[in-house]
């Protein structure tokens, strides 16, 4: 799972309103690869279009969380869209971080949705929906 | 798209790509111009199987060397054809436009999170509702009620997660009753025209295009 498809992502139990953006936890057992990064083609016209689709607070967060370097930063200007390397620095966040194993957690309720083999899987229980 | 990394323990799981699926591939070659005339960023696929109908349409436009290539979304309430799609798309050279998750519909996207385009090759087969419960890959075909369980709550759910000027293709067959489809998106504002129908065996397939009154289309009538 892409940081352009966590964006997107809520709790979705019906007992939870606000569950936004998800936790990342990622499966620490050695034997796993938790995240890994693939390089992916750059296309500033992409990116650009992307922009004001992303919640930028929980890119951020997120970001901060999972401690990528040199990451995104905690807002950006007009000037900032025409920019080429902050540009590239969006792209290497929401495009080329993938997470495999793990979990994201409700930050309200504390549901956990776990990711295996970099799916993620949202589904609910019966009484939760 | 090559196929040759799915084997038939594969398709235990995931459903084959059958004459539903190549309608679709059709409908979406002959779209393909005015796809790639407004650019999508953010495709949607529900529902994708094998990955077949998405992962075609990123070849058709890398092919027209499009020059910003849409990232691809897949949703899926079968874990294995998340995985068999994204291994699809991996296998196809279109990989890094595509991502996926495990959900029902849209319920684990925020509200106002909107894709410029939606694919739906719905569970269509009209079946008892036990068949809908079992999940695995009953959930590929069995549709309920007329067929129309999942493309009812679909309907319900899509028009939120449409950005302006986007559109749906969606597939539906004489038992779901295609007449009353393009009624309930009328009802949510929405205007349609039939891409292509095809007969094949005892079904009536067709793929029809919505896309929001006010958004370019002249030829849409939404008093009649």
């Amino acid at each position: 799972m892409r940081l352009l498809t966590h964006n997107l992502l809520m709790c979705n139990r019906k007992q939870c309103t606000g569950g936004f953006p998800l936790r990342i936890v990622l499966d620490t057992d050695i034997d796993k690869d938790a995240q890994s990064v693939e390089e992916s083609e750059f296309r500033p016209e992409f990116i650009q279009h992307l922009l004001p689709k992303l919640d930028w607070e929980a890119l951020y967060k997120t970001a901060q969380e999972l401690n990528l370097s040199p990451g995104v930063p905690p807002s950006y200007s007009e000037e900032d869209k025409k920019d080429e390397n902050f540009l590239r620095a969006v792209h290497d966040v929401v495009m080329d971080v993938h997470i495999l194993e793990g979990k994201l957690v409700c930050p309200n309720c504390n549901r956990e949705y776990p990711v295996s083999k970099g799916i993620p899987n949202m589904l609910l229980t019966n009484d939760e929906v | 798209p090559c196929l040759d990394h799915l084997s038939r323990d594969d398709y235990a799981d995931v459903y084959e790509p059958s004459e539903d699926t190549f309608l679709f591939i059709d409908a979406l070659d002959k779209e393909l111009t005015r796809i790639a005339d407004a650019k999508p960023t953010r495709i949607l696929e529900m529902g994708p199987g094998s990955g077949c109908i998405s992962v075609h349409l990123l070849q058709q436009l890398q092919k027209r060397a499009v020059q910003c290539l849409p990232s691809c979304l897949l949703i899926d309430i079968n874990p294995k054809a998340v995985t068999a799609a994204l291994k699809t798309a991996a296998c196809n050279g279109v990989g890094q436009h595509f991502d996926g998750l495990q959900g029902d519909l849209f319920r684990a996207i925020r509200p106002r999170q909107t894709f410029d385009m939606m694919l739906f090759n719905p569970p269509y087969v009209p079946s008892p509702a036990e068949e809908m419960c079992e999940g695995g890959i009953a959930a590929a075909w069995a549709g309920g009620v007329d067929g129309r369980e999942v493309i009812d709550r679909f309907i319900q759910q899509a028009p939120d997660h449409l950005a302006d000027g986007g559109c749906i293709y969606l597939l539906s067959e004489r038992r779901n009753k295609p007449e009353e489809i393009r009624q309930l998106f009328k009802q949510k504002g929405f205007c349609s025209e039939e891409v292509l129908h095809r007969r094949a065996q005892n079904e009536l397939l067709n793929v029809t295009r919505f896309w929001r009154v006010g958004w370019g289309e002249s030829a849409c009538d939404v008093n009649s």
